[in-house]
Formats: structure tokens, sequence, C-alpha cells
């Protein structure tokens, strides 16, 4: 609001608009706040009481026999279904936490369902078959709430599948970035062509998940794999194939960001594929420092991608994912350059200058990438 | 709310149960075609995020992998004469002509995991079978399809 009213300022100084014309302006975005706590409050509640379900059924509650349990969690989970698509008509903001509870109450069902049936603990397909579900449900109801479940179980359920299958850093970021292409093309065919809402979370996660792949290429102790399992071809295929859709179907600004991803994806496997090995002698060997190097600006210019596209869609989360990251990524690389040259008091000195430096273009680099948005 | 809407909704919630079903498949058709079959158990332990506690169960009278090869592994079963429960002869890695057998998977080395590793219980539940466990007192339950599909269906004191 602050930002709000040194705007209306400055126009009512230009004549842009008169006292009564702000006043109305502020008077909307003053009820516009009020609208956004109600949203919170709503999505919050939603939250908490799909959350309280998941929890209820990880208490067991042995009072109460198996088939009860599963009986009452789909009750609980059809009829937020149902109450969902009564409410479609009157009010939105019911409606979309109608729907959080039916998406998150669906996971009850499906931890409910293994409960009783003696499943064994820690199966990640349990975790898949509830992303799929809340998918299908996301697309039939066009709910935004339902696909960041979707989408944060469904990552959940594919990076602890991939991490169970290979055990292999090198192929967990592969995999990584490989789904990050998949996501961003699903973005970019959303933007252009259908259901708008749903580009965003799909880029996030795409942004999020290209950064974590890329963070795993650029640490040293990262092997060469030995060979190409079968789930990497198939995140290979899904990944070509989506983003071809979203070449031929996308508008320019999809193309760019499907391009870029592309980009990332040829420079993670190659970077891969090249990984020096480790000789066994103390110290970086010349060619592992060049893959370092390397490394460190395809993750730095990723991340300075990413922050780009934020301000081009103007979304603040992904911006502040992408300049998150490269801050981690720089306090864990300084770590680790610095940390065998330098001791006590002058490691924290050169870190505190990295960190300052890294801050400063941070900010400047924010200031610059929004600049342009908040000026049309 | 409209038709067309309506009908898209039912079947993306048919889509999920269906998926729930295949979810929990194994274990399912294990408890509905399986038979009985009763295994001496110890316990090993602990707590899944989403589903609570439970007993993490391990079986003395089935084989140990060692062979450090990946993959699916299949236990035939016999039934000793002298304790009346059933026992692992070996693991081999072509599925037998006949039962009764178990359906496992193995990372190449410790015991093969064969989906009756674990049974979810109240956390006194599951402090309670722990005691008993220890004490040697315990055997577990198992239903076994034709598949070799199995579902741990409860543990009996012995």
């Amino acid at each position: 609001m602050a930002w709000l009213q040194r705007e209306l300022r400055q126009w009512q100084e230009e004549g842009v608009v008169d006292a009564l014309l702000a006043e109305r302006i502020a008077g909307r975005y003053a009820a516009g706040r009020g609208m956004a706590l109600g949203r919170l409050a709503l999505g919050l509640g939603a939250t908490f009481v799909g959350i309280g379900l998941i929890w209820l059924v990880a208490t067991n509650l042995d009072q109460l026999s198996p088939l009860t349990r599963i009986v009452g969690v789909t009750a609980v989970w059809l009829s937020a279904v149902v109450i969902a698509e009564v409410l479609a008509h009157r009010s939105a903001l019911a409606t979309a936490a109608a729907r959080l509870i039916a998406a998150l109450a669906a996971g009850a069902v499906v931890f409910q369902a293994a409960q009783s049936l003696q499943v064994p603990a820690y199966t990640p397909s349990l975790l898949g078959v509830w992303a799929a579900g809340v998918l299908a449900y996301t697309y039939a109801t066009s709910g935004v709430g339902p696909l960041i479940v979707a989408i944060v179980t469904g990552t959940g359920w594919y990076a602890w599948y991939v991490g169970e299958r290979t055990g292999d850093p090198a192929l967990i970021a592969a995999s990584l970035v490989l789904a990050a292409a998949v996501g961003t093309a699903i973005a970019a065919l959303h933007e252009s062509r259908w259901r708008r809402p749903f580009a965003r979370p799909w880029r996030q996660v795409g942004a999020l998940l290209a950064l974590v792949g890329l963070f795993l290429v650029a640490l040293p102790s990262t092997d060469r794999p030995q060979s190409i399992p079968l789930l990497l071809w198939v995140g290979i295929a899904a990944a070509g194939l989506i983003g071809g859709l979203a070449l031929a179907l996308g508008d320019r600004q999809g193309r760019h960001e499907v391009l870029a991803i592309g980009a990332v994806t040829a420079a993670t496997l190659s970077l891969l594929a090249w990984s020096p090995v480790d000789p066994g002698q103390s110290g970086l060997t010349a060619m592992q420092l060049i893959h370092a190097v390397v490394a460190t600006a395809v993750y730095v210019l990723t991340a300075a991608w990413f922050a780009a596209v934020s301000a081009l869609h103007d979304d603040p989360h992904l911006m502040t994912l992408s300049t998150g990251a490269l801050v981690v990524f720089v306090t864990v690389q300084s770590f680790a350059i610095f940390a065998p040259l330098l001791s006590g008091a002058a490691l924290f000195l050169v870190l505190g200058v990295v960190f300052l430096a890294t801050g400063g273009l941070v900010i400047r680099g924010r200031r610059r990438l929004m600049a342009p948005t908040s000026e049309v | 709310m409209n038709r067309s809407r309506a009908i898209l909704v039912a079947v993306a919630v048919v889509v999920q149960v269906l998926l729930v079903v295949v979810g929990v498949a194994p274990q399912l058709s294990a408890r509905l075609t399986g038979t009985e079959y009763r295994f001496a158990v110890g316990p090993v332990d602990p707590i899944d995020p989403f589903r609570g506690a439970y007993v993490q169960l391990g079986y003395p009278g089935l084989p140990v992998d060692e062979s450090g090869i990946e993959g699916d592994a299949y236990i035939p079963l016999t039934r000793d004469g002298a304790t009346d429960l059933w026992r692992g002869t070996a693991i081999q890695r072509l599925r037998p002509d006949r039962g009764p057998f178990l359906a496992c998977h193995t990372e190449g080395y410790g015991p093969p995991r064969c989906g009756i590793e674990s049974l979810f219980l109240s956390e006194e539940g599951a402090r309670q079978v722990a005691d008993e466990l220890r004490a040697n007192r315990v055997v577990a339950v198992v239903r076994v399809d034709s598949r070799g599909n199995a579902a741990i269906v409860r543990l009996v004191t012995s």
C-alpha cells in the first residue's frame, strides 16, 4: 500500500489523476486487501483441515476398525468434492477452499487404504498415486490449489523414486533437470493456449527443479554415471515430446523459455558426461577446476535467466526463488573453494566480502529487472 | 453445477479411486484371494511421516540375499514340521511354477522386500507388539496369493 500511495501522489502531481480518483483507487485496493486476507484465511484453513486429516490417518485410531476408518476418510473426501462443485457458481473463494481440502483428503484416502491393507512403510508409489489422482482432479476442475498439491506431491514422489532407484547423484541431477524441462514446457503451453493460471505453478516448479539439479551437477563430488537407465531415457523422451509441442504451439516468449531450458538440459547432460574422474590425489586437477568453473557459470546464467523470466511474467515468487538459489549456491561454493585455503578470521573476512558482493549484485539486478515492468 | 463439469469431476473421482486400488493392489489381491501362512517374526522398529507408528518386522525363517544383484526375487515356502511355521528355502530369480512362494524385490544384499516388513498400529499398540516380539512370543499370519503377492494380516501369540 505504501508503494501505491507514493505512486498516487506522483500521479496527482503530474496531473494524471485528480484527488477524487486517487481516493477511489486507494479505496479499491483497501477492499482488495480485505479480500486477500479472506483468501489467506480460507487457504490456511483448508490446508490445516487437509493436513489434520492426513495426521488423523497417521495416528492410527485403533478404537475404529480399518474398514470404518477408510469409509470415514472417503466420505470426507467425496463430501469436499461435492461441496466444491455445489459452491462453484456461488463463491469462488469457498470453492477454492473446498477443492484444496478435496485434494489433500485424497491423500488421506490413499494413506488410509495403505494403512488398512498394511502396505509396507516408505512406499514412494503411494505419493505418486496421490499426485496422479489429484492431477486428474485438477484438470477436471481447473483448481489452482489442487494443482499446487499435485505438483508438490508429484515432485516429492519423483525425487524419492529417482533417488531410491538410482542412488547416483549424477543421475538424480539429470532426472531433475529433465523434469524441469517438462514443467517449463507445460507452463509455456498453458501460457499461450489453455488455462493461463496453471502456467505460473508449472513455471516455478520447472525453475526449482532445474536449479536443484544444476546445484548437484556443480558439486565437485559428482561422478560420471556408469550407464543411462531406462528411467532417464523416459525423461529425455518426455522432455523432447512436450518441449516440441510447446515450440510448435507456444507463443514467442514461451518458445524462448523452452529453448532456454533445452539449453540448460543439454549443458547439464554434457557436464555430467564430461565429469572428470578423480585420480585420488589431494586437491583439484586442472580439468576438475575447469569443470567447476563451467558448471558455476551455467548455474549463475540459469539463475539470472529465471530472474529475468520472473520479471517478464511479474512473478515475485519466481524472483525470490532464483535470487535465493543464487545466494545459497554462492554460499556453498564459497565454503567449498575458500575453506581449504583459508582458516579462522581470514576465511570469515573473505566470505563476508563475497556475500556482500553477491547481495549487492542481487539487489541491483532485482531493481534493474523489475524497473521496465513497473514503468509499463 | 453444469453437466459437463459434473461428468469431468466424476471421471476424475473414479480415476483417483482406481489409482488407490492400483497403489494397494498386491496387498488387496493377497487379502482377497490368498491363503494364510504363519511365519516366525522378530522386531526391527519406527515411524512413517504420512502413516504414523509401525513395527518393522524381520523374518528369521526367510533367507537373506548375498548375491549383490538387484532385482525381482522369489522365495519358495515349505512348512517346518517341528514348529508348524513356514520357512523360505532359497532365493531364486525365476518365478516358481507352483506355490506357495513369495514374490519379492531384492537390493542384492540383506533380506528381500516381500511387502510384509511393516505392521501399522497405534503408538501404544506398536510399543506392546515390539515388547512381545522381543520376547519371541509372536508369529505373523500372512496371506499369500497364487502370484506370490503377500499381505500381513495380524500377529498372534505363539
